[in-house]
Order: structure tokens, then C-alpha cells, then sequence
């Protein structure tokens, strides 16, 4: 009996405990407002089990349910933001070009979100419309020429005047297709906020920056310009369960997929703020009927992204050979390797035979067929090589044929001979570009998709030139420019291909004779 | 760019991701069995930006350990 009382004892002083320390208490003249974030959702609308995890987690259903709950208490007015990178990601964002996101934020009652650099990868025409259907403005303070955008907004909350400024990192023009950014200039984040910052700190009690710059910038940004009271940022995915102070700024920002909410309480009494608490809630299904309408909306577009996937793009007129890609060439193979070499513009294209992961059958060709064909988030990148580093590129991944493994090259713009007897390195007999013999020492444009750029499957070539670069000009190693001529991380590969049979209605994919084995005794 | 993988230079494409930088860095196990954490200690999800200069640090998800290797 004792030790039952003890323990209600126990309970009672840390129940007490909790609350106090949840709900501090707040003087005369001090109110306070909460703030709650999310960024790089990248339309994951559907809780989802990440590799090597036991449960669930995510669902813009789950995640309304939180916001819903912190919301409900009339003495914390609440802002709710998103630090960019919403609208492009998830096919239940994609095939809706983003407009099945900002519907989602517009049911969830968004005050704000900056646009990250993947807004952009529809194209600026997209943008504009999904702005202009967004019921809350879209803020790029460092941004020019695209006149939808917003540099900051403020609200009033229970009397309290909260500035949030937006900035989007200035590298965004060099991870979108060129054509997107056509026109926009991305002026340095801390010259543009140091302009903005006096005109806030006049006008409102709280200033925020609505960050998608990722964190070590917001880190750097903190240092460099005092005055902003937090950085709630994107872009990095970067799980910030302890936030840190730099000088007076919170650096805050809350993951990726709307995995987890940020919460940002802050107290304010006399016109800044004198008291502040945050922490991350996991977002995961659980019991209990989430929100409803939210859970509606998701269900409304994942059927209609069902129908999108079930449509027919095209048709083949021939089987699409992906059973073969690790060890010889195969007409899919000649398929994607033209796709990647015409979207770079490129002379030749070399990508690995394990991107194709099934064959498809001749006829009518369903989205989901090619989705499932191409499953993976590759995109197109080109690069200059010379023609030896290009051969070593060929060798490395002719080197292990008899494996079959991922790394059998399918080629286009290019035709080889091999001998697999050869020792590995030596097996390249012939090999021509565009009909002429390769010369070791001439730049080519070679494109490729970016687990290959990466050196996925060993390869090395494309980072060596990148490291080349590095010891020359550091600051444009990587960068498009000298080596790097082409770079669309915003259109999945598989799209592409979607899109040629979508265009071209009819295709005959042949093999060609572009690798040809053959044996010396 | 230059990304620093528990301290091994890798080089990257600009707008390359966390993931990209651990396949540069020739990680033989599937990304996403790793932890990932930038040089405060915070998680950062596979999808991440990343900068020039960066650091990675990974640990395998089945252990127990997992500050980064600078601390």
C-alpha cells in the first residue's frame, strides 16, 4: 500500500513536472506564440517504411493530426511553415506537377512556405500556376524575376508582429534544368537579408527567416547577421533534435518527408523575445482516426495517381529486352542510352545495365510498366571526358561481364568490340564515336545518369574529372561550367523515357550492333 | 565538389545528395542501412543537400555507437 502511494506520489510530481515544463508560465505583459515547421515534404503524402526500419512513418494524415492537436489550444496562437522543397519528389507530387501538394497545404491551413530549388523543376509557367493556386504566399526574398514571389509577410498573432523573410540557396540554378531558371536572378542570402533586417526589426516584434539554404549555411548565416530571433530551415534533411543558438538565432529545421514537426514556442514581452523552447515530434501512423479530410485528399489523388499510372503512354512494336542489360547490349538498353544522350545533348551516352530492372512486353506500354522497369531516382547528367578517360570508363565497366552484374555498359552515339577473355582493363578492341576511332586525347560530351556520376558500380571516371577540376578552380569543381555541361536533377530519368514514347506514340528499339563480343583464342 | 566521408574526400556534381557523396565514398553497404550525421551530430537524411567542404560522418544503423567520429 506504501509503495502505491509512493508511486501516485511519484506520478503526480512528474505529471506536475511535465506540465510545468511544457507550459512555462508567462508574467504580465509576456504572450506567446508557437510555430510549428515542417520542410522537404517532396509530396510524401503516404506513410512509408525507410530501408532497415521496422515501422512506418510520415503521412501528411498523421502529420495534420499533430498540427491539429497543438493547434487546439486557444492561448498559443500558431504559425504554421514550410521551409521549402514541397511540390517535387514522391510520384504523388510529380504526376500532379505539385498541385496535389498545394491543395494539401492549402486543407492544412500553411501560413508560409519558401520556395526550394526543387519548386522550380516543373518550370517557371508550373510554379507560377501553383502559386497562384496556393491560399498562402510563397516567399523568396534573394529571387528576381519571377514578380509571384514574396520577400517576406507579416502576421499578427495575439497582438505579436512575426516577420518571416524568405531565402532559397543562390546554387539553385546549377541543380535544375537550365531552362528553368531562365531569366531569375539568386542574389546572395546575407546581402539580402542585411538589406531586409532593419525594415523587419522596425515593423515586427518577431523575425524569422524561412530558410531553404540548408544547415550549415543557416549555421553561417546566424553568425554573420544578428537581429533574427530563428532560421527555420530546409533543404540539408537535416534532423535538428537539439536546435542551436548562434548568438541570439535558433538554427531549427525539422528532417525530410514530414517525418517529424517542429515546434518553436516562443515568449515575447515588450516587443522581442525573451523566452524560447523547441523540439521535434515524430510523425508516425498511429491509432486513432487521423485527419480525416487530409486523409480524404491524399486518397482522392493517390486514386487519380493509380489511373495516371495505369494509362498507356505508347507502344512498342517490340519487346523491350531488360532481362539482358548485364552482359550484353539489349534494344531497352539502346532505348534509355538514346533517351539520356538526346536530353543531354550529348555526343555519347554510357549508362550501367542495372538501371533496367525488367523487361516489357510488346504493345501498348503502361506508365507503371516503365515505372517498374526504371525504378530508381536517376536523373541525367553529361560531362567532357577525354576520349582515354572515356575508354577507362568502357573498360571498368566491361570488366566484370562474366558476373553480370550492374555495371555492363549500355551505350549510345558509340560502338565497341570486346573480347571477355581479355584480362579485365584490355578487353576494348575497337571502339568508334560518331563512326570515327576514339582519340585518347579529345574532349567528348558524355552523358550518363547521376549513380554512375556518383561512381555507382565503381565507376570513377566522372569523379576524377570532377577532382581534376578541384585542384585547378575549387570553387567550380562540380559545378556546370568547364566540365560539368549538363545537369537536370528535377526530371526523373524514367520520365524521359515516358515522355519519348508519349511523343514518338510508336517505337521499334533495335540492338545495333553498338557492343559486339567477340573472341581471340 | 569536395565532401569530406568520415574524413575521405569524395568529389560530386552539384545538386548531388548525401547519398551520391556515400556512393563517391565507395560505401559497400545500401545507403540506407547507414546513420548519416553532418560534424554537429545531427541525422541527415539521404535526400540531403549537401556544400562544398561538407562532413559526413556514417555509422552503421545496427550499432550501437553512432557519434560522429570527429568527437
Amino acid at each position: 500500500m506504501k509503495k502505491l502511494r509512493l508511486t501516485a506520489v511519484l506520478v503526480f510530481a512528474l505529471l506536475s513536472f511535465s506540465f510545468t515544463g511544457f507550459v512555462s508560465q508567462v508574467n504580465a505583459g509576456e504572450k506567446r506564440i508557437r510555430i510549428l515547421y515542417v520542410n522537404d515534404f517532396h509530396g510524401f503524402s503516404q506513410p512509408y517504411r525507410p530501408y532497415g526500419m521496422d515501422d512506418q512513418w510520415g503521412g501528411a494524415a498523421f502529420l495534420d493530426k499533430k498540427i491539429r492537436a497543438l493547434r487546439a489550444d486557444p492561448s498559443i496562437p500558431t504559425l504554421l511553415l514550410a521551409a521549402g522543397d514541397m511540390i517535387q519528389g514522391n510520384n504523388w507530387a510529380n504526376l500532379f506537377q505539385g498541385r496535389s501538394v498545394i491543395e494539401l497545404m492549402n486543407l492544412m491551413a500553411f501560413d508560409a512556405m519558401v520556395m526550394g530549388n526543387h519548386e522550380l523543376d516543373f518550370g517557371q509557367d508550373v510554379l507560377k500556376q501553383r502559386i497562384r493556386e496556393a491560399a498562402f504566399p510563397v516567399l523568396a526574398a534573394n529571387v528576381l524575376g519571377l514578380p509571384e514571389l514574396k520577400p517576406y509577410m507579416i502576421k499578427e498573432l495575439d497582438g505579436i508582429k512575426i516577420a518571416v523573410i524568405g531565402l532559397v540557396t543562390e546554387h539553385t540554378p546549377t541543380c535544375t534544368h537550365p531552362a528553368n531558371a531562365v531569366g531569375l536572378t539568386f542574389i546572395s542570402p546575407i546581402k539580402v537579408l542585411k538589406t531586409y533586417l532593419p525594415e523587419l526589426r522596425r515593423t515586427a516584434d518577431v523575425v524569422i527567416v524561412l530558410s531553404h539554404l540548408g544547415h550549415d549555411m543557416d549555421r553561417f548565416l546566424a553568425g554573420q547577421v544578428s537581429g533574427v530571433d530563428a532560421i527555420i530551415g530546409g533543404h540539408s534533411h537535416t534532423r535538428v533534435a537539439k536546435p542551436s543558438r548562434i548568438g541570439n538565432t535558433l538554427v531549427l529545421q525539422a528532417w525530410e518527408h514530414g517525418r517529424a514537426l517542429g515546434v518553436l514556442d516562443l515568449t515575447v514581452e515588450e516587443g522581442r523575445v525573451t523566452d524560447s523552447s523547441s523540439r521535434l515530434i515524430d510523425v508516425k501512423p498511429e491509432d486513432g482516426a487521423a485527419g480525416e479530410s487530409v486523409a480524404e485528399l491524399v486518397q482522392r489523388y493517390q486514386q487519380r495517381m493509380d489511373a495516371v499510372l495505369d494509362s498507356v503512354v505508347g507502344r512498342t512494336r517490340v519487346s523491350l529486352n531488360g532481362a539482358e542489360v548485364r552482359f550484353r547490349e539489349t534494344n531497352f538498353g539502346n532505348l534509355v542510352a538514346d533517351v539520356v544522350r538526346r536530353t543531354a545533348g550529348a555526343e555519347v551516352a554510357l549508362i550501367n545495365g542495372g538501371t533496367i530492372r525488367a523487361s516489357i512486353r510488346k504493345g501498348p506500354v503502361r506508365l507503371k510498366e516503365l515505372y517498374s522497369a526504371l525504378p530508381f531516382n536517376n536523373y541525367v547528367v553529361a560531362f567532357r571526358l577525354r576520349g582515354d578517360q572515356l575508354r577507362a570508363a568502357l573498360e571498368h565497366g566491361l570488366a566484370r561481364v562474366e558476373f553480370r552484374d550492374g555495371a555492363f555498359p549500355q551505350i549510345s552515339g558509340m560502338t565497341l568490340t570486346y573480347d571477355p577473355s581479355a584480362p579485365a582493363g584490355r578487353r576494348i578492341k575497337t571502339l568508334f564515336v560518331g563512326g570515327r576511332a576514339l582519340a585518347a586525347g579529345r574532349e567528348y560530351t558524355v552523358a550518363t545518369n547521376d549513380f554512375l556520376a556518383a561512381g555507382g558500380d565503381g565507376y570513377k571516371a566522372f569523379a576524377e574529372v570532377i577532382h581534376a577540376e578541384d585542384l585547378v578552380e575549387p570553387s567550380a569543381a562540380g559545378r556546370p561550367g568547364a566540365k560539368l555541361v549538363f545537369n537536370d536533377a528535377g526530371r526523373w530519368l524514367r520520365d524521359l523515357v515516358a515522355d519519348t514514347l508519349r511523343t514518338q506514340g510508336e517505337i521499334h528499339p533495335v540492338r545495333e550492333n553498338r557492343i559486339v563480343e567477340i573472341f581471340h583464342p | 565538389m569536395k565532401i569530406y566521408v568520415c574524413n575521405q574526400p569524395v568529389f560530386v556534381a552539384a545538386g548531388m545528395t548525401v547519398r551520391h557523396a556515400l556512393l563517391a565514398a565507395g560505401c559497400r553497404e545500401k545507403p540506407e542501412d547507414l546513420l548519416v550525421r553532418d560534424e554537429w551530430g545531427n541525422e541527415v537524411g539521404l535526400d540531403g543537400a549537401l556544400h562544398d567542404g561538407q562532413q559526413l560522418f556514417v555509422t552503421k544503423k545496427s550499432q550501437t555507437d553512432v557519434r560522429p567520429r570527429s568527437l
